[in-house]
């Protein structure tokens, strides 16, 4: 019962979370973007609830942004990982032989590997943008839910109903995705959702860094970097948007958690980052 | 099983060999240019640059310069073109700072986090155990970057007991916590979680029925079996560790291995970033094989299999 | 040098200056007196001597009291490497270190921060001009910046004023000109005023319409839009690029930014794969012609694709081989006028250097060139 309750609690602060991103253009009431030298940093005041950066915008538009684009780009990130490490485990899992040991190899080498300095040299080298940015960070997650999918694979490869299904003539990719693929998202669903979250962290880490997406996109670890000189003085232009990760990151991950209670308590699964 | 962890381990460094200099040879612009300029502080001139390309032989085809890259790599003669050193020579150098940093981390969530899983553990359920999840939920949700600036406002800026910048043991306190948080946080859930398991099997029960004192009973007994999943959590994370230096050692200014390679990335010197990707990578093998010789060692039932 | 022109101009002061060599004990170099060879000791001829060397960490120099002139007043200078600008600032304000900004030859302090040093009790803040502008060169080669309109249009639209009181803290002082005009030979002419509405006027006559309202002029089916490239490290650039992204969509121009890492950034300078390029025009002790040589002179090695015309070309060579120095003067003038005429740049402002220090720092004096750290006066009390 308790788990039911957690779950719908965990899943509305998501909702809201989404919610903020996807409307923030409609509810924000100034263009993040929008300069006005005049009124620059401002305390928080009521046109300016959370102040106003150095070049005068409205610090409440810009955080609001701010969720709409580390959404965006978490979401890509996971959409991608998941692609990736579904398509790697199930060649893996299916296939077996060398090209599930080589694949194997592979995964086992990189499931710990801190990624995040694999995308901190990617973007130093080849320049911050959306695509290397999704794709550096892409380039290792996507181990774990190979490993997931390939245990799937290996553990209903001769099942019954397979079998029977092969049996009827059913094509290879037909069996995969009628029955082997639902049987994987149980599993995978949970790590998604803890995946979100860290790519935030990661998207936002990397925006500290100057290495993420650029200024003057409103992105919360950008805004950060932008907040520095300013620390002493006006620290609320830090706190706002550093809190908010924090809050979406844990409202991902308490989903997750709720969600691999639910479908699979057995899963041991770690954070990334 | 040692040999196949050792085969893996190798595998993992040929492969970041590859992954390395792979990067060193596509990095656009060009390697030359970039250091002599950065050194110079104005335009090289032809001359310069071809001497520089035929100095770190850069004319070469790619499997040459692989071959030369990775020999010179080995035999520890790379040379780190920002500073003139050799690469193992700056890596060796600054990974005292790093080691510091990292090993002090793991101590402040080992010695803060166990005991508060464990206490969340006994004291199931009541207020305190309310407390140590919340605390586990948020510590592994804040970034690390955000906390070390908090922590410089509130410490340096407001209270200004403690140093901003600097390499003394002061210094060290405030990377620490920012750095260790994460591993703190997961390390309460963790010890919190096999500590319950630990706890609920029988030769616990044993020994209470045995009439050992409670304390005893969890220190002994319970203690020993719930710090081993700790071990292999530490091993999972110190990838992440690794990768939280390179911030917080940007962030305090401390001229570590994480540091160094920012600096070399915003030097465009390619050679140092794709040997310290390297000597990273290295470092990550390492910390796993000794977690699974711990393990190993920990862990009867692993001996068996 | 790729031409066969007969030279004639006055180097002398420019290559005698410090910053363009420095005088190398034999034996400091291995193999000894080999010009090619590795540096392995640091010998100097200094004020001061090197008395202890941590690499990246902090060096100590110690008064050399063997020095031929005038000898420092300090006894010691320990020189801490802080490579962060904020914590730079941090280390100023907590007594950390006494004076910052002074051995860079950029403006190591951030503009920003100068308030915040300025209004604690215990620290100075003085600044100097170089004569050194940030310049953004066009690419007049490219859609649409060939326009002549439409560069005189993004010069009349950037207020330089405010953005240099509001974002620099009224501490740079604007720039409207090619060069510095107080250098010799330097431009006195006048420059592009803020004037947005004869930008729109200039836009219109081009062709640029924003026809569908949605604040960005079209012509042809195509936006107005040009590119600013960045390269890494030019100070102030990320804050004067979003600046310059407002003000130009105010007249309906869409600017992108790209910031680039500096030798990628150069590289595409010298391909002539850019459209607009933050730059720096000369400061002391390099005299004018060193920023005409690469930029304007097509027949220079290395030229950048910027701007040229024949004229230009032909009144260059005339600046470096006219024996007459009053004619030479009149040449760089019209060379001046050119440039402005056809809006060949944007001009920012006047980069200059700010050092702060604690006030137990007494008799610090600004170094003659951006180059140098001047500590010869300095002493504590």
């Amino acid at each position: 019962m308790m788990k039911i309750v957690k779950m719908r609690a965990n899943t509305a602060m998501v909702l809201v979370l989404v919610f903020l991103g996807l409307f923030s253009p409609v509810i924000s009431p100034y263009d993040p973007n929008e300069l006005n030298l005049k009124d620059r940093l401002m305390h928080p005041c009521v046109e300016h609830p959370f102040g106003t950066d150095n070049f005068g915008r409205d610090a409440l538009s810009r955080v609001l942004h701010g969720a709409r684009i580390s959404l965006f780009v978490a979401m890509s990130v996971v959409a991608l990982t998941t692609f990736a490490g579904i398509c790697f485990g199930i060649i893996a899992g299916y296939y077996g032989g060398i090209v599930d040991n080589a694949i194997m190899r592979i995964v086992d080498s990189l499931l710990a590997f801190p990624n995040i300095i694999l995308a901190i040299v990617i973007l130093g080298i080849f320049g911050p943008s959306y695509l290397n940015l999704v794709l550096s960070l892409a380039a290792v997650w996507w181990v774990s839910y190979a490993r997931i999918v390939r245990g799937v694979v290996l553990s209903l490869k001769e099942a019954e109903f397979i079998l029977s299904a092969k049996a009827l003539g059913a094509g290879n990719l037909q069996i995969m995705a009628k029955h082997i693929l639902p049987n994987a998202l149980s599993p995978i669903l949970p790590l998604m959702t803890l995946d979100l979250g860290s790519a935030i962290l990661a998207i936002s880490g990397l925006g500290f860094l100057g290495l993420g997406l650029q200024p003057p996109t409103p992105e919360w670890g950008v805004m950060l970097r932008d907040a520095l000189p300013f620390m002493e003085t006006h620290p609320y232009l830090m706190i706002f948007p550093g809190f908010m990760i924090m809050v979406s990151v844990l409202a991902f991950n308490m989903l997750g958690d709720s969600l691999r209670d639910a479908l699979d308590p057995t899963l041991k699964l770690g954070s990334k980052i | 099983m040692i040999i196949k962890r050792l085969a893996t381990a190798l595998l993992v460094m040929f492969f970041a060999s590859f992954l390395s200099f792979s990067l060193l040879y596509l990095a656009p612009g060009n390697v030359a240019e970039a250091v002599l300029k950065e050194q110079l502080g104005f335009e090289p001139t032809e001359d310069e640059i071809v001497a520089f390309m035929t100095r770190y032989k850069l004319d070469k085809p790619f499997f040459i310069q692989y071959y030369i890259w990775l020999r010179l790599f080995v035999t520890g003669k790379l040379i780190c073109p920002q500073t003139g050193e050799s690469v193992t020579g700056e890596f060796l150098y600054r990974f005292p700072v790093t080691l510091s940093l990292a090993f002090s981390a793991v101590a402040f969530a080992a010695c803060f986090g166990i005991p508060l899983g464990i206490v969340s553990a006994i004291r199931r359920n009541s207020i305190i155990d309310s407390i140590c999840r919340v605390i586990a939920s948020v510590g592994v949700s804040i970034p690390s970057f955000w906390l070390a600036l908090l922590l410089i406002l509130f410490f340096c800026v407001k209270l200004r007991i403690l140093p901003v910048f600097g390499l003394g043991l002061k210094n060290l306190i405030l990377p620490t916590i920012a750095l260790g948080l994460h591993l703190f946080a997961s390390i309460t859930r963790v010890t919190r979680g096999s500590m319950l398991e630990v706890l609920s099997q029988h030769y616990i029960l044993v020994s209470r029925a045995k009439g050992l004192p409670e304390k005893m009973v969890i220190l002994r007994h319970g203690l020993r079996n719930a710090v081993i999943p700790v071990i292999t959590l530490i091993g999972l994370q110190f990838g992440h560790l690794l990768g939280g230096t390179v911030i917080i050692e940007s962030i305090f200014s401390l001229p570590g291995i994480g540091k160094f390679l920012m600096d070399s990335i915003f030097a465009r010197d390619y050679i140092a970033v794709s040997a310290f990707v390297m000597f990273i990578a290295f470092l990550f093998v390492i910390v796993n094989l000794i977690v699974d010789v711990l393990y190993t060692i920990l862990d009867p039932r692993v001996r068996v299999e | 040098m790729a031409s066969t022109l007969e030279y004639y101009y006055p180097f002398l002061l420019d290559l005698a200056s410090e910053f363009r060599s420095k005088i190398v004990s034999p034996s400091a170099v291995e193999p000894a007196w080999s010009t090619s060879g590795e540096l392995v000791k640091y010998i100097g001829t200094g004020q001061f001597k090197l008395a202890e060397y941590v690499k990246d960490q902090y060096a100590v120099l110690e008064r050399n009291d063997e020095y031929w002139g005038e000898k420092p007043k300090l006894e010691k200078v320990v020189w801490k490497a802080i490579p962060d600008a904020h914590a730079l600032v941090m280390a100023l304000k907590t007594g950390d270190v006494d004076i910052i900004g002074a051995p860079e030859h950029h403006s190591a302090v951030p503009y920003e921060e100068v308030p915040k040093l300025q209004a604690d009790e215990d620290i100075e803040v003085s600044w100097q001009s170089y004569g050194r502008f940030q310049v953004i060169r066009f690419n007049c080669y490219v859609e649409p910046l060939d326009d002549v309109r439409v560069r005189k249009a993004i010069n009349y639209a950037v207020d330089r004023g405010t953005m240099v009181k509001e974002l620099f803290a009224g501490i740079a002082e604007p720039a409207n000109l090619p060069m510095c005009s107080w250098f010799k030979y330097g431009p006195i002419i006048e420059g592009y005023e803020y004037n947005p509405e004869k930008a729109k006027v200039l836009l219109e006559e081009a062709g640029w319409i924003d026809s569908d309202g949605d604040g960005i002029r079209e012509k042809d089916g195509k936006e107005l839009e040009v590119e600013l490239l960045i390269p890494q490290g030019e100070a102030n650039a990320d804050v004067v690029a979003v600046y310059l992204q407002s003000e130009l969509k105010k007249v309906g121009i869409k600017l992108n930014i790209v910031s680039m890492e500096s030798s990628a950034a150069s590289e595409k300078r010298k391909k002539g794969d850019f459209m607009m390029y933050v730059h720096h025009s000369g400061c002391i002790p390099w005299a004018p012609q060193g920023i005409l040589w690469q930029n304007h002179y097509t027949k220079a090695e290395g030229y950048y694709k910027h701007f040229h015309t024949d004229e230009l070309d032909e009144l260059i060579e005339n600046v470096y081989t006219t024996r007459d120095d009053a004619k030479r003067d009149e040449y760089y003038q019209q060379v001046w006028k050119t440039l402005n005429d056809e809006a060949a740049q944007l001009p920012l402002y006047d980069i200059v250097k700010v050092v702060a220090y604690r006030d137990c720092v007494k008799g610090y004096n600004h170094a003659a060139t951006m180059y140098k750290m001047d500590l010869t006066s300095v002493e504590i009390v």
